[in-house]
């Protein structure tokens, strides 16, 4: 319980003692996806870091990328906040971010009605 | 005029009732099925990526999920213009089937069988799955639940999870199947087997060989007389995933065959200002309103109109139920709607013999699952069989694949007018001069479970003559404004 995706998925390279390596390209879910490498590095956008991984991470392990279903992990009030902020940084650079298509689909797909964006005061 | 409403309807997925108007002499004069939740799919689905959507239109339903998700991965192909490689179609065949295998069981024993097991007047708290526990021993419910587990796990091991599956892409599949992976379906796939031969012996035992409940299969007062819609094989064989859509007249004549956007040709979809679903109807009759017989503009769709629609099973097995049905009835078309559970025992049957096949081929664990992607077409049709009937998955994109407007025609949708038919029928047989108790009600429900609702997904249209309204009740529980 409490744990994120990205603390119970095999391809977490941290989980191995290894640093994640910043993607280079934003990718969307159109191509096969590497069966044997943190998605996030590979560019597939996944949002693993700040989901709850009580699914044991099913979803990578299906080689598709986490999309939240799982809801925010503890401490996260707004999960599209911080999955946006989360992506931003780890791809460090604005270009890359312009690249993701749908925004609000991706971060707010299970979660918009909570989000403090559209939340009255 | 007397009203007596059904409400919540009970044993289905979704939430509906039934409403039944009597006459001065207390006949039936009216009845309507409604549907009574809403959920807007089409309208959320837009300005999506058309490659989310598979996972995403897949919860729709946590029962109907890998239907959605298989129409929309079709139509994901179209648009990407690609032809996905036999690995992959055989893989995404193989999580319909399973989801089938299972959603089929569940409905037999849990929803549709209970009334027949427990006997259509029994109490509502024994006329259950509890109650079919009881009759025919937890062993046995014990056993078929555990088999039809294995059909959820194959849609677990393909899709990555039991409901919602995510491992499709356009043009292919994403997770390599391990050879490990295959032998377990294989197993898996031998209790399913096990499952089908189990269901059609039930069937058999527990309704044809009851004198009342044979006479129902053969009642005039429980045919419901419509053009059929099922999809077939290049052998005119049930398919599921893939083939061609054929349409029978109530005469059991072709009328009409399509393949993906074709359908335009063939289907309209009529408004009613009391029903938040719509009404589909054959195009070239043109709408005939909510009458059944020669010259009807409404087509059924699920396992009885694929049965009407065909000619038979691609598996022996399958094939020889098929037979002993047809000689049943004497032939075909079959309109009995109780016959759509005898023809879903037999589908199980049939399913698992496909499931086996496709697992028992070594090439599934080929690594090359998926196609390169072609130019975007803007536009993408996917139908696919669904365990309740036809599902069609239409979308519109622009240039870079994202969804601009939504079509989805599902199959509670398409029988929604054989439905009311199917529930008026009874009523009127069931009901005389105004004598009506729980076990008649409940017999009027068995009406509408054949047809197997799922009705979340079936509500798609929210004209605006449509109006709410709001009843405000205080604690005690009293009406105090209504507007």
């Amino acid at each position: 319980m409490g744990h994120a995706v990205c603390d119970v998925c095999p391809r977490n390279p941290i989980r191995e003692g290894e640093k994640k390596v910043k993607p280079t390209d934003v990718k969307r879910f159109i191509e096969k996806p590497p069966e044997d490498m943190c998605l996030l590095e590979a560019g597939y956008l996944c949002l693993g870091p700040v989901t709850l991984g009580d699914c044991d991470a099913a979803c990578i392990k299906a080689n598709s990328p986490c999309r939240g279903c799982g809801g925010p992990i503890p401490g996260v009030k707004d999960f599209g906040v911080k999955a946006m902020s989360t992506i931003a940084t780890t791809l460090g650079n604005v270009e890359l971010l312009k690249k993701v298509p749908a925004p609000i689909h991706l971060f707010y797909r299970y979660s918009l009605p909570k989000s403090t964006l559209v939340k009255k005061k | 005029m007397r009203e007596i409403k059904i409400e919540p309807i009970t044993r289905l997925e979704g939430h509906g009732k039934i409403t039944i108007f009597l006459d001065e002499n207390g006949n039936v004069e009216e009845v309507f099925f409604q549907v009574v939740e809403f959920m807007g799919y089409e309208k959320f689905l837009q300005g999506m990526p058309i490659e989310e959507v598979p996972r995403t239109a897949s919860t729709i339903c946590g029962v109907c999920r890998a239907v959605h998700y298989t129409a929309a991965t079709k139509a994901s192909d179209e648009i990407f213009s690609v032809e996905p490689p036999p690995v992959a179609k055989k893989l995404r065949e193989l999580l319909l089937l399973a989801h089938h295998i299972e959603d089929h069981t569940e409905i037999l024993y849990a929803l549709g069988l209970p009334d027949f097991i427990c006997g259509p007047t029994a109490p509502p708290q024994e006329r259950n799955l509890i109650g079919v526990a009881k009759k025919v021993g937890k062993e046995t419910v014990k056993e078929i639940l555990k088999k039809r587990f294995s059909a959820a796990r194959i849609v677990e091991i393909l899709g990555g999870k039991p409901v919602h599956p995510v491992s499709t892409l356009p043009g292919g599949w994403a997770k390599t199947l391990t050879e490990e992976e295959r032998q377990e379906i294989l197993k898996l796939a031998d209790d399913c087997l096990e499952l089908g031969k189990i269901t059609v012996e039930f069937f058999k035992e527990v309704v044809l060989k009851n004198p009342e409940y044979r006479s129902w299969l053969k009642n005039e007062h429980f045919n419901v007389v419509t053009n059929y819609l099922g999809t077939v094989d290049e052998n005119m064989k049930v398919a599921y995933y893939d083939g061609t859509q054929r349409i029978v007249s109530p005469e059991g004549k072709e009328v009409a065959r399509f393949r993906g956007k074709e359908y335009l040709n063939y289907i309209a979809e009529k408004t009613l200002p009391w029903s938040y679903s719509k009404f589909p109807f054959l195009k070239q009759v043109g709408w005939k309103g909510l009458v059944d017989g020669a010259g009807t503009s409404l087509c059924s769709v699920g396992p009885l109109a694929r049965f009407n629609a065909s000619e038979g099973y691609s598996t022996p097995l399958a094939q020889k139920e098929y037979e002993e049905m047809v000689e049943f009835y004497g032939g075909k078309p079959v309109y009995n709607i109780f016959a759509y559970h005898w023809a879903r025992a037999i589908e199980i049957l049939n399913q698992a013999e496909m499931v086996k096949k496709i697992a028992e081929d070594p090439s599934i664990t080929s690594p090359e699952t998926t196609a390169p992607l072609g130019k975007v077409s803007g536009e993408g049709v996917g139908i696919i069989e669904a365990p309740r009937g036809t599902l069609i998955h239409h979308f519109i994109t622009d240039e870079n694949a994202i969804v601009k407007d939504v079509n989805m025609i599902v199959p509670t949708t398409f029988n929604n007018g054989s439905i009311n038919i199917a529930v008026k029928k009874a009523a009127k047989f069931f009901i005389k001069n105004g004598e009506v108790n729980e076990g008649i009600l409940n017999q009027i429900e068995m009406a509408h479970r054949p047809f197997d609702l799922c009705l979340a997904c079936a509500t798609h249209s929210y004209p605006s003559q449509h109006s709410f309204t709001f009843e405000v009740y205080n604690h005690r529980g009293e009406l105090v404004k209504k507007f």
